[in-house]
This record gives C-alpha cells, sequence and structure tokens, in this order.
C-alpha cells in the first residue's frame, strides 16, 4: 500500500514537471512567435519572449526540475514515459530560455534600451546597465545550469548510475 | 609463582563511523539554489538601481530632491512577488531535496534565504504599505480612485499582493533561520566520503599500537 503510494506520488510529480516544464517553454516560444509576428523577422526572436522584468520562466524551470528529481529514489517506479518526456522538455526549455537570458544580456551589453539617452548620446556603462546586464547573465546561466543537470538525470536515468 | 598478568590495555577506542554522505541529487539541487539566490539578489539590486535612474531623469529638470520612498516603492512592485517565490523556492529545493541531510552549501542556501527572506520582505512590505497608504500614488498609477468608494479598495487591491509576498518572504526567512538551529551536527557534512579502503583514516582506525 505504502509502495503504491509512493510509486503513485512519483508519477505525479512527473506529470507535474512535465507541465511546468512544458509552461516555462511556452511563454518564450510564444514571446518569439509574437516578435516575430508583429515586426519583421529578427536575429534575436528570442528577445521578445524574455523581457528585462520577465523572471516567471526561470521560477517555473527550477520548480520543474525540483519535482522531477523528488522523486529520484523512486526513479524506477514512476511512469518511464513521462519521466522521460519531462526531463526531455525540461532540457528543451533550459536551453531556449539560456540563449533568450544571454541574448539579452548581449543586445543589451551592445546598447539596447541603453543605446542613447533622451538627449540622444550614447549612454555609458552605468550602474543601472550593469546590474541589469549582470542579473539576465545569472538567469542565463541558472538555465544552463539546469539544462545540464536534465541532461544528466536523463542519462543516469539511461544507464541506472545516480552520479 | 607466575608473574600475575599484566594489566590488560584498555580496549581501542571505537574508531568513528565515516560521515553519511549526502545524496548526489540533493548537492546538485543546494548549486542550483545558490544560483537561484544570485539571480534574486542581482535582480533586486538592479530594479532598485533602476528605479533610481527612472527618478533621477524624472527630475533633472526640477530642483526636488530624488524621492527615495518613491524608488523602493517602484521597485518592490517591480520585484516582490517574484523575489518571494525565489527564495521561497530556494528554500525548499534544500529542505524537501531527495537527501536527508544538507551540506555545506546547503546551509550556505538557507544563510542566504534567511538574509534574502527579510530583505525582499522589507522591500514588499514597505511598497505595500505605501501603496495603501498613499491614495494619490495608487490613482497616479492605476488611473483610477476617483471616488471615495472606490479608494479603498483600490489601494487594497494594489498593496495587497505585494503584503503577502512580504508575508511569504518573512516566513520562509524565519523557517530558514529556524531550520539552521534544528540542523544537528550529524546532518551536515562538509563533503565527499572518504575512502574506507585506501584513505589514511581507515589506517589510523585499525591502530598501529600506540
Amino acid at each position: 500500500m505504502v509502495a503504491s503510494t509512493a510509486v503513485k506520488r512519483v508519477g505525479q510529480c512527473q506529470v507535474l514537471a512535465l507541465l511546468v516544464a512544458l509552461a516555462a517553454l511556452a511563454i518564450p516560444a510564444s514571446g518569439a512567435f509574437l516578435s516575430v509576428e508583429g515586426s519583421s523577422p529578427v536575429s534575436y526572436g528570442f528577445l521578445g519572449a524574455v523581457s528585462l522584468y520577465d523572471f516567471v520562466p526561470v521560477l517555473m524551470l527550477v520548480g520543474a526540475l525540483g519535482l522531477l528529481v523528488s522523486g529520484v529514489r523512486g526513479r524506477d517506479t514512476g511512469r518511464r514515459g513521462v519521466g522521460a518526456t519531462a526531463g526531455a522538455v525540461l532540457a528543451l526549455a533550459g536551453a531556449v530560455l539560456a540563449i533568450a537570458y544571454f541574448g539579452s544580456a548581449y543586445q543589451l551589453r551592445a546598447g539596447g534600451q541603453f543605446a542613447f539617452d533622451i538627449d540622444g548620446a550614447p549612454v555609458d556603462w552605468t550602474f543601472t546597465r550593469i546590474a541589469l546586464v549582470g542579473s539576465l547573465a545569472a538567469a542565463g546561466v541558472l538555465c544552463a545550469s539546469v539544462l545540464m543537470l536534465a541532461v544528466t538525470w536523463l542519462t543516469g536515468r539511461r544507464t541506472g548510475v545516480d552520479r | 609463582m607466575t608473574d600475575p598478568d599484566p594489566p590488560s590495555l584498555p580496549p581501542a577506542p571505537f574508531a568513528p563511523a565515516p560521515p553519511p554522505a549526502v545524496e548526489a541529487w540533493q548537492q546538485r539541487l543546494e548549486v542550483v539554489a545558490i544560483l537561484l539566490l544570485t539571480t534574486v539578489a542581482l535582480t533586486i539590486v538592479a530594479r532598485l538601481a533602476g528605479a533610481y535612474d527612472q527618478a533621477r531623469v524624472a527630475h533633472t529638470f526640477s530642483s526636488d530632491s530624488i524621492d527615495l520612498v518613491a524608488v523602493v516603492r517602484l521597485a518592490g512592485q517591480q520585484v516582490g512577488p517574484i523575489a518571494a517565490g525565489a527564495v521561497l523556492l530556494a528554500f525548499l529545493l534544500v529542505t524537501l531535496g531527495p537527501g536527508d541531510l544538507v551540506s555545506e552549501r546547503g546551509v550556505l542556501v538557507l544563510r542566504a534565504a534567511t538574509v534574502l527572506g527579510l530583505v525582499v520582505a522589507g522591500v514588499a512590505a514597505f511598497a505595500g504599505l505605501a501603496l495603501v497608504l498613499d491614495a494619490a500614488t495608487v490613482s497616479k498609477y492605476l488611473e483610477s480612485a476617483s471616488s471615495t468608494e472606490r479608494g479603498l479598495l483600490v489601494r487594497l487591491s494594489a498593496g495587497g499582493p505585494l503584503l503577502v509576498a512580504a508575508a511569504i518572504a518573512g516566513y520562509v526567512a524565519w523557517c530558514a533561520f529556524s531550520t539552521l538551529g534544528e540542523l544537528p551536527p550529524s546532518h551536515v557534512t562538509a563533503g565527499p566520503v572518504p575512502d574506507e579502503h585506501g584513505s589514511d583514516f581507515g589506517a589510523a582506525a585499525e591502530g598501529d599500537g600506540d
């Protein structure tokens, strides 16, 4: 009875992780689509996804990783297909969000909203600009680490090795 | 007549058991929690700097000094709920992770969650209270609250989520602080367990006579 409850809980966590990872992936995907749809296609299509003040996808990504990994002891007891799919979607969302945040940081570093001030003069490296670029880069590093951990989880699941 | 038996040596003290290993995925989640809290801290600094910059630009052509209350209120509006959620998530990653033990990185996460939770709670509570108590600001931001009847409702709807976020962040800070006090030393390990066959610890545990 207890074992079946544990199996059920691991399966529920994996389904939840899959849903949250899909939501985290949908936000930048829809943003990229809208940004391309609304204007001419640009090379930074993902920039419409993660604005400077959008941190929600990162929370979803980390939460999905926590949900997926929290049942690591019963890794082989959950639903195999759902767990693998959730891991794959999590890795994909991590890659997309890492590209988006690093792209935003790069664009902001090269100018972006700090290209010109209200007088039309180019803006120097102010503290605000440094802090914004740093926060975006830190979010990119976080998403990239989630990507690596999802891949590690998937490979460990396949080989049966926990470390 | 034989000599009496020499007194027996006191038994060798028991070798201390090797410290239990922290689960591998627990350590990985602790690293993710550290990165998450770092991102949150940088985001809070960026929002505060951005709000200050915005206020400075707005006061360029006026002789008034920069309103720091408005700066903190604007930053709290932007970052309060998200930062509270991030601190809560970092705390949950460490405490509800797959392992029963916490490494030193986990203790660092709990300490950082305590400090950051208090900071987020302070900023969000300040912004929420400022929105609730200041009707003019709310009417400026929301372009409503023209009538007195709607004033209180609009103010509460604007500042309520921030006050709830402040409560969440403050409670997470308290939970992290109390968890730090409840952690016995045996539940905190410094790192990987030494190999019981090849390390010096094993040789010393067997004893060479002294």
